[in-house]
């Protein structure tokens, strides 16, 4: 499957289509919030930033 | 289970709109939410809140800013009372899900988190999402 089969189609337009991973990452998103659409705070985002750092 | 009368009662949209409703109460009744949406007959949308009948796609907009909800959340839960439809099936074969601002918001920090390496989900990655959600 081509990665235009990915992308967005309501108007919130990313710099790059969606990969698989990022799927991933939004469908484990919308489980843990259940579908609250959460917006990422300061806290998340240093988290996030936190998981990134090479161990 | 499907409860008989009402096939559409136990999906995400049902709870969604349960729960955005409740929220609403004491500022906007259900009949307003319904007018505001564009429903044209009051009880429409107390027949999909009640999961007797699918919320239409052409409603989408409509409800979602009524409910003050990101029409992309809505629009893929609608696609998910409609799975086995062929339309529906036919646009998410096409497009793929559709993204919130909120998650637009997420993935770009998730590049810039990672330096723009695509990254999968590790257990490490998953603990750190599940710590933010405090699950």
């Amino acid at each position: 499957m081509t990665s235009h089969h990915h992308r967005p189609v309501i108007g919130y337009l990313l710099d790059k289509p969606l990969s698989g991973n990022e799927r991933a990452w939004i469908g484990f998103i919308r489980l843990l919030s259940d579908n609250a659409d959460p917006s990422p705070t300061l806290a998340t985002v240093q988290a996030l930033r936190q998981a990134f750092v090479p161990s | 289970m499907k409860m008989f009368g009402r096939p559409h009662v136990n999906t995400r949209l049902v709870k969604l709109l349960e729960k955005k409703i409740l929220e609403l109460r004491g500022r906007r009744s259900q009949f307003e939410i319904s007018a505001e949406a564009g429903f044209p007959q009051p009880t429409m949308l107390a027949m999909i809140k009640s999961g007797a009948s699918k919320l239409p796609i052409d409603r989408v907009p409509g409800l979602a800013k009524a409910l003050g909800v990101d029409p992309a959340l809505l629009l893929n839960l609608t696609f998910e009372q409609t799975a086995g439809d062929t339309t529906a099936r036919a646009f998410m074969e096409i497009f793929g899900t559709a993204v919130t601002r909120n998650e637009v918001i997420w993935l770009t920090e998730i590049r810039e988190a990672s330096g723009h390496v695509d990254p999968t989900m590790t257990t490490r990655a998953r603990s750190a999402i599940r710590g933010i959600f405090g699950k």
